[in-house]
């Protein structure tokens, strides 16, 4: 499998870009050359230049310090949240399918009435009544995205129990558990890790559209969508300081939508 | 008479590994002959069949040699020439009766659109053709079956309408891969009748099968089939009184019917 | 009859939805009585917000708000907004409007695009047209919306001033935010075509076809094809449902006077007739949509057209 993955190229590239965000990331403070907080406004709106690379926003603020922070931000919300919605999906998705009986069928019975709302007006909902800030997102975010993951996760569960192997394996004597843990889900790993994969990226979309909003941060915080709202009051005079934020979403979003697709392709392999 | 059809030399490969499925085959077939080409699983038989009906996607596979028919080379003509045969002077019956028709489609509606692709006539005229040809073939119920959905018919149905439509147009060589082997034995034995017929009316077959006791009831010759080669040809008399290649005697003999001669 | 239990089921979802919906917007950490007091004053005193608390109603036990709200819009009375103490039900349908001419276009654009590109990516696979499509539909699902629009202003409206920044009202106010909203949604269904086309074109019924004399391009456009359509139309409906209720970020983006506007900004004015109404009509209009595309689906689908599975006539 692992071979397979380092023979494709969009799962390559995928990978790579993925492993250069996360390095700036962790590199951040090494990286950035000034503070991403540090506002300056007799500096500000200058021009690229050595100092500044990519130059200063409104407040004087070094662009490039605050899109490099960007990165902590973006990932380390989305791969929390992520992770969440993984155990509370695969978790409950589980003993959905694996159980059946009452407990599905109250199951499916929440997840419709949850999966009548678009995500988009949860959330927003959800921040009217929490009021704004990063933590409210997050649990917004988690609240509105479980009911997906979990009939998702108890769909591929579902059609992996329906298969020989494990009618074998229950011939033979092993209990649910041993069933569950041991084969069923490490069989379905490869394709959660694509849902995943794509769901990390629409998440860094989401976080970076509520922030645009206003719902989020507040515009001092350097996450890339309340830097494009804050961009947005100089999109006549400034608009480069629109552009660089989006890009590193573009870029972001599109590492994770790569490496998914591309693990998509190779586990549904095309014949030529 | 002259050869109808002619293989000469036909080789296959796939593209991206350059490993030959089919090796220099080379065959002939004179009009009102059936030709039995019998071979195991994987030898080649039905790509051969697709070749010469072009129907190989040219980007997988590297094809050469000639499929000569009515002095023309078919693999040379270019595409529009080739759809103006098929299914007018060549015909082909497939394996899988149930996946051979669009499921979304009536089949009313398929048999019309291939009548209409190569002659002349109204969507109504050409429902009446083939209801009629599919009341030829046995079907009382013929209007039914036209306006029906392929899911709704049997395996044996399906294979007899496949064979009506493959004669609808009056072709003079008839392809049957592997028809029979989807099928029990009691609807095999009537699709075998059908192509009884069909041979009685004129029409050249290429029979495909690995089953003796099949070409034992159709075949006047035969050709063997091994790795994508011809290991042995003959008439079927030839064939199966002495058979002269190992292989050859290796299929017969795991065939029940090795001592079985019909004399037409 | 299976007809009736879907609907009930329908309503059993819509009433579920209207509850919760309730329940957010009133479980809220500043009072409502209080916040429309303030409103009204710079400082109320007590007294005041008591009295609002009285006036609204919103002394009341939840459950008798609810039912009480409930009834009312049913009758279609969606209450009055805090903010212009005019009717919700009057606005939200302005808004409304707004909102389906800018999906409407988007749609448009995703019905012209999306079955062109899908069967040219099919069938040049992995050759140049195909790794073009599928390389910008990747970037496409990457790519945040409101940076596109933005881009798209400063592209056609700052730079080279085609189209106006802020416009509405006529065919070239929707070009721009049209695009934006229909771009996410014509790629991701283009790699869902493509992939169900792909599919189908290794089926049996494409070579017994060939074999008959069909071009390639028939086959594809009458048969391949519309095998094809069912996941592409389940996703269409969603998106539908998608667009009308996600709508608040391009609306934003372009100025457009829609619902998903009103409702962010009724949201950061806590005003709660108002995110009532509009919680309760995107989650109708979402449940409609995807409703509609289950329909379509089945009948589509002759296997349930004629309600048994698979039966053979003798």
């Amino acid at each position: 499998m692992l071979k397979k993955i380092f023979r494709n190229p969009q799962a390559v590239i995928g990978l790579v870009m993925i492993l250069f965000i996360t390095l700036i990331a962790l590199l951040a403070s090494v990286l950035a050359p000034h503070d991403p907080m540090a506002v300056n406004i007799s500096m500000k709106f200058l021009s690229p230049s050595s100092e500044y690379p990519l130059g200063t926003d409104q407040l004087g603020r070094c662009v490039l310090s605050r899109i490099i922070y960007g990165t902590r931000y973006s990932l380390g919300i989305a791969i929390p949240i992520l992770f969440f919605l993984a155990v509370i999906g695969t978790t409950l998705g589980t003993l959905g399918a694996w159980l059946g009986g009452w407990f599905d069928r109250r199951l499916t019975i929440i997840c419709n009435i949850f999966m009548a709302f678009p995500p988009l007006v949860v959330v927003l909902a959800l921040i009217g009544v929490l009021g704004q800030g990063i933590l409210n997102l997050i649990v917004a975010i988690i609240f509105s995205m479980w009911v997906w993951f979990v009939k998702v996760i108890r769909s591929y569960v579902l059609i992996e129990k329906n298969k020989d192997y494990v009618v074998a394996s229950e011939i033979v004597g092993c209990n649910s558990a041993q069933i569950l843990l041991r084969h069923i889900l490490p069989n379905l790993f490869p394709v959660m890790i694509v849902y995943f994969s794509t769901g990390v990226a629409s998440i860094i979309l989401m976080i970076s559209g509520y922030s645009f909003l206003g719902l989020g941060f507040g515009t001092d915080i350097p996450e890339w969508g309340a830097m494009l709202n804050a961009g947005k009051q100089c999109l006549y005079s400034k608009p480069m300081l629109i552009v660089y934020p989006g890009l590193c979403i573009l870029f972001t979003a599109s590492a994770f939508n790569l490496f998914g697709e591309a693990l998509r392709d190779i586990l549904s392999p095309e014949e030529v | 008479m002259d050869n109808l059809l002619e293989i000469q030399n036909l080789s296959i490969s796939l593209r991206q590994k350059n490993s030959p499925i089919v090796k220099g085959i080379s065959f002939s077939i004179r009009g009102g002959q059936v030709l039995g080409i019998i071979g195991e699983s994987g030898s080649g038989k039905s790509m051969t069949c697709r070749a010469i009906m072009s129907l190989l996607d040219m980007r997988r596979f590297t094809i050469s040699g000639k499929v000569i028919f009515h002095e023309k080379n078919l693999l040379a003509m270019p595409d529009k020439d080739v759809q103006k045969l098929l299914g007018t002077r060549l015909a082909m019956i497939m394996q899988n009766p149930m996946t051979a028709f669009d499921p979304i489609s009536k089949i009313g509606a398929q048999i019309v659109e291939t009548l209409r692709i190569h002659k002349r006539v109204s969507k109504r005229d050409a429902f009446e053709i083939g209801a009629h040809e599919l009341m030829k073939i046995g079907f009382a119920d013929a209007y039914r079956v036209m306006n029906s959905y392929p899911h709704e018919l049997s395996g044996g149905m399906l294979q007899r309408i496949m064979i009506a439509l493959s004669m609808i147009l009056s072709p003079e060589i008839i392809i049957a891969d592997e028809a029979t082997t989807a099928l029990d034995v009691h609807t095999q034995a009537i699709i075998l009748d059908e192509f009884l017929k069909m041979r009685n009316s004129g029409i050249a077959l290429v029979i495909v099968t690995h089953n003796f006791g099949v070409l034992a009831k159709l075949a006047d010759n035969v050709i063997v089939i091994k790795d994508g080669e011809v290991v042995e040809e003959g008439t079927v008399y030839q064939i199966f009184d002495s058979p002269q290649h190992s292989y050859t005697k290796e299929l017969l003999n795991a065939t029940v019917l090795r001592r079985e001669r019909i004399h037409a | 009859m299976k007809y009736l239990k879907k609907i009930i089921s329908l309503l059993a979802v819509l009433i579920g939805v209207s509850i919760l919906s309730f329940m957010m917007a009133n479980i809220s950490t500043i009072e409502p009585a209080e916040a429309i007091a303030r409103r009204a004053y710079s400082n109320p005193t007590q007294e005041q917000i008591a009295k609002i608390r009285l006036e609204k109603g919103l002394d009341r036990p939840i459950a008798v708000q609810y039912i009480d709200w409930f009834s009312s819009s049913l009758q279609g009375d969606l209450g009055t907004s805090y903010q212009t103490n005019q009717p919700v039900v009057g606005e939200m349908a302005d808004k409304l409007k707004a909102t389906l001419s800018l999906t409407g276009a988007a749609l448009f654009w995703v019905v012209i695009f999306v079955v062109p590109l899908s069967i040219l990516s099919a069938t040049e696979k992995n050759r140049f047209w195909d790794h073009l499509i599928r390389g910008i539909t990747v970037l496409g699902i990457s790519i945040p919306s409101f940076w596109l629009g933005f881009l798209l202003l400063i592209a056609f409206a700052i730079s080279l001033p085609i189209f106006k920044v802020v416009d509405y009202g006529n065919i070239n106010s929707l070009i721009l935010p049209s695009i934006t909203l229909a771009l996410p949604v014509i790629c991701s269904s283009v790699r869902i075509l493509r992939a169900t086309l792909l599919k189908n074109m290794k089926q049996d019924y494409v070579i017994y076809a060939k074999s008959r004399g069909l071009s390639s391009s028939r086959i594809m456009w009458k048969h391949i094809l519309k095998n094809s359509l069912p996941p592409v139309v389940t996703i269409f409906f969603q998106n539908i449902g998608m667009m009308i209720a996600g709508s608040a970020i391009v609306e934003t983006v372009f100025s457009w006077p829609g619902l998903g506007s009103y409702f962010v900004s009724s949201i950061i004015n806590r005003d709660l007739p108002v995110i009532n109404g509009c919680v309760l009509v995107f989650a109708l209009i979402f449940v409609l949509a995807n409703t509609v595309g289950e329909l379509t689906n089945r009948m589509l689908n002759p296997r349930m057209i004629s309600g048994k599975e698979l039966v053979t006539i003798a």
